[in-house]
């Protein structure tokens, strides 16, 4: 029987810096940013070794997170709770080094967790790190500490081999509490799980076959995520307390929230809030899998927004619910250990009832859907979820359509000259399924959540034509600031595309629709592609005179037609033509208007497909 | 009129103000507009003025935020600085809502604290809209160290489903935590972009 031991040192490989709020100091600039470029990393240790003669290193690797308790009952105490049941650690990076550091060994972690790892039968003492990292074709991650540290999470334990044979290390483990190597583990873990999920519903064989054009998907490439014990991104970059996870695209980074100042116990929390990190990497694959135009903002799911950012922010949380198979939005403070509770429990099928998530009443008016978040998740989540769970939509298990909208299709959300894109370029992209690859109907959801089936309510396509009157029926505004106007009842966006640069006049004429006598304000904003309702930075050009007695008749009446008219050059590019309604001191009834450029009508159109 | 929110979408990113007809605002909520308006026939017609945001300069990145609760709470010291085991001190919350909350619940953590004067534990009932509901607890510190206070709220908006948030105070490094946080912010309103020199990305929560 050959002479086996397993050190007691399965331990975190990693860094002892403190943990809590900036690291700068003044005229110093920091090199926590998430922008940073950071250390190089260290690299995938994937050279597998072919030693001879060759002893046999086994065990499993595990980790444990803290579960959620508590049900979906507003009353119910829960919160974050203690470990549950050990988890595998699944396709992870295995380096394995002799007493020297000098690596011998390669390998990943199996579906279960189990390794088993050819090592030279010198006498040593072997060190195995399973490491928070994934190259594989089951995912494409990493997991590290922050940008300046570029620390790699790692479970390591070592073992003595004394020659040939099989040298058995058991199991080792990454907890949910003290080092908490175990959040990171579960950040990698709910990555993976997002990869399968895509796979089992679009990947070999599955997309292509139920639309032609359509590639498969087989794993994403690869993300970053920034996680450290204690640390809340918001703080070391932003400067703020309240803690924050958050993804930032094109350098493909995640950032988690690991608590505040230190604390974990009492704090907010979302290494194990596998709903936020799920809906981060919702935003990771918008990034990588597909395009948004979101642009950013904070939201608080109660109020209409800006429908790039709704469609952004609706499709992350839509995405965990898919991947989780639970129609909630579930992110929890602190934990058992401290103090704990739901920041969030929202219900993502229902609109009305104890967690429905629409302040004060849900979306009634058609076209108002794509202007809340929660409105497009409930959509999508109607799209997969079973049939017989709404008796007004039988559309189910349909992530395919999803997924093929977002990423095949050229008609909608991909096409290049898309621009301003929202949830309506998503129901453009569906709907051509539809109509040509026999997609499901998707009319019923739409009808339910208010959507409607294109773009007519944000970013619709004008050129030139003629006979295009447009009817605004603006309703009175609580205050005056254009961020809180009413996106679906005081606006109408047009996406003007400007192939070279020109100069341009835009105009726009109004008029009473009803000749009841009163006639509420409308501007004119033209907005760049940013195009951030309301700030200055976005707006390349605008008018806002007031309403003027034209007909000399000594009071405005419904005779007199209004006017504003900007003239202003424009490089080659995509601008929204924001037609307000200024009703801070009044609306009126229906107002008919046209927009002209250079003297032409603009009028809706089919977005041209390069 | 459904959704019709006042909470204005802030939104970061460089304050690069931009030429144009008018003077922009610096400030973030600056009014501008003119300062009369034209007859008209509606009634009641004052000086039309629009608040038109310019970028919060914060970090060379627009981003979005995670998903808010639609209330705020802080914590502020409201006595002497706590430097010894046994000194008394006194922290004021502050439960602050755009929105009409059904329902305010509190529940303090207090480390080696001890509660000598206010709840742990407190309901304090409804909020309307654009009000404030501050309480406050009298402590006796357990050290001379720092002291992590943690106050959970939960909250019911009208119409909503419960939220909860968590505000924190140290009792001894709070002053130095916000002259941290201040000199980020201060730092990162420098930078005009990013450190690639490309345009400003984008961050979702």
């Amino acid at each position: 029987m050959l002479k086996r031991y397993v050190f007691s040192t399965i331990t975190l490989v990693f860094f002892t810096s403190a943990c809590s709020g900036p690291k700068s100091s003044t005229g110093t600039a920091p090199n926590t940013g998430v922008t940073a470029p950071g250390p190089t990393i260290i690299s995938y240790c994937s050279t597998i070794q072919s030693p001879s003669p060759s002893a046999t290193i086994t065990g499993t690797a595990q980790f444990f997170r803290r579960e959620i308790f508590g049900d979906s009952t507003p009353s119910t105490a829960g919160g974050l709770g203690a470990p549950g049941a050990a988890r595998p650690i699944r396709y992870a990076e295995i380096r394995v080094t002799n007493s020297a550091g000098t690596e011998v060994q390669c390998g990943e972690t199996s579906v279960t967790g189990t390794f088993s790892l050819s090592v030279p039968t010198t006498a040593d003492t072997y060190t195995v790190s399973v490491r928070a990292r994934s190259e594989n074709t089951h995912l494409n991650a990493r997991v590290l500490d922050t940008v300046d540290g570029g620390n790699l999470y790692a479970l390591t334990a070592s073992i003595a081999v004394t020659g040939a044979g099989t040298f058995a290390l058991g199991t080792i483990q990454a907890s949910a509490t003290g080092d908490l190597l175990g959040g990171a583990f579960n950040i990698l873990d709910q990555f993976l799980e997002a990869n399968e999920y895509i796979r089992t519903k679009a990947g070999t064989g599955i997309c292509s076959a139920a639309f032609t054009g359509c590639v498969d998907f087989t794993v994403a490439e690869r993300v970053t995520a920034y996680w450290k014990k204690g640390l809340n991104p918001n703080s070391y970059y932003f400067g703020r307390n309240s803690g924050l996870s958050f993804y930032l695209p094109s350098y493909k980074r995640l950032f988690i929230l690991g608590g505040i100042n230190g604390n974990t116990d009492n704090s907010d929390t979302d290494h194990f809030d596998n709903s936020v990190i799920l809906h981060e990497y919702g935003h990771f694959l918008e990034d990588a899998a597909f395009n948004s135009d979101s642009p950013g903002g904070t939201h608080s799911g109660t109020a209409m927004i800006d429908p790039r950012l709704a469609w952004s922010e609706g499709w992350g949380n839509f995405f965990q619910a898919a991947v989780r198979n639970d129609p909630y939005y579930i992110d929890t403070i602190g934990n058992s250990d401290g103090t704990t509770s739901f920041a969030f429990y929202v219900d993502l099928e229902n609109q009305t009832g104890g967690l429905a998530y629409d302040h004060l009443d849900p979306v009634t008016d058609t076209g108002e859907g794509i202007f809340r978040e929660f409105s497009v998740t409930r959509l999508l989540w109607d799209a997969v979820d079973a049939a017989t769970d709404s008796a007004a939509e039988s559309v189910s298990d349909k992530f395919v359509e999803i997924w093929a909208s977002l990423t095949k299709n050229k008609e909608g959300l991909n096409n290049p000259y898309a621009a301003f894109r929202n949830a309506g370029h998503v129901h453009l992209a569906q709907s051509y399924l539809q109509t040509n690859h026999g997609a499901s109907d998707w009319s019923s959801l739409r009808t339910l959540e208010k959507h409607t089936s294109g773009t007519s309510e944000y970013g619709q396509y004008v050129t030139t034509g003629s006979s295009c009157t447009y009817s605004i029926t603006p309703v009175l505004a609580s205050g005056t600031a254009l961020t809180s106007s009413n996106y679906l009842k005081n606006n109408d966006f047009y996406h003007l595309r400007v192939t070279s640069a020109t100069t341009v006049t835009i105009r726009l004429d109004y008029v009473d629709a009803n000749a009841a006598g009163t006639i509420a304000d409308l501007d004119l904003f033209i907005y760049n592609e940013t195009a951030r309702i309301g700030n200055s930075t976005d707006i390349v050009a605008y008018a806002w005179s007031d309403p003027v007695d034209t007909n000399g008749s000594g009071s405005i009446t419904a005779a007199d037609s209004q006017f504003e008219t900007v003239t202003v050059s424009l490089a080659a590019g995509n601008y929204l033509i924001n037609t307000n309604v200024y009703s801070a001191d009044g609306a009126s009834g229906a107002i008919n208007y046209t927009i002209k450029l250079n003297g032409s009508e603009l009028c809706p159109a089919t977005l041209p497909n390069p | 009129m459904p959704g019709n929110s006042t909470k204005s979408v802030i939104i970061f990113g460089f304050t690069i103000a931009i030429a144009m007809a008018g003077t922009w605002a610096e400030s973030n909520k600056a009014e501008f507009g003119k300062t009369s308006r034209g007859p008209a026939s509606l009634a009641g017609l004052v000086s039309k003025k629009m608040a038109v945001f310019n970028q919060e300069a914060l970090g060379g990145v627009r981003h979005t935020e995670k998903l808010k609760v639609d209330s705020d709470v802080i914590i502020q010291l409201a006595s002497a600085k706590p430097e010894k085991a046994g000194d008394i001190f006194v922290l004021t919350a502050a439960v602050s809502s755009e929105h009409p909350l059904e329902n305010i619940e509190a529940k303090w953590s207090t480390g080696t604290a001890t509660i000598i004067g206010g709840d742990k534990y407190a309901n304090y009932g409804p909020l309307e809209g654009g009000q404030t509901r501050s309480f406050s607890i009298t402590l006796r510190a357990g050290s001379d160290k720092n002291e992590q206070i943690h106050l959970l709220v939960k909250t019911k908006p009208v119409g909503n489903a419960e939220q909860s948030q968590s505000a924190q105070y140290n009792s001894q490094n709070q002053e130095t935590i916000d002259a941290s946080n201040d000199l980020q912010r201060q730092f990162i309103k420098t930078l005009a972009k990013d450190v690639d020199g490309s345009e400003n990305h984008k961050i979702m929560h």
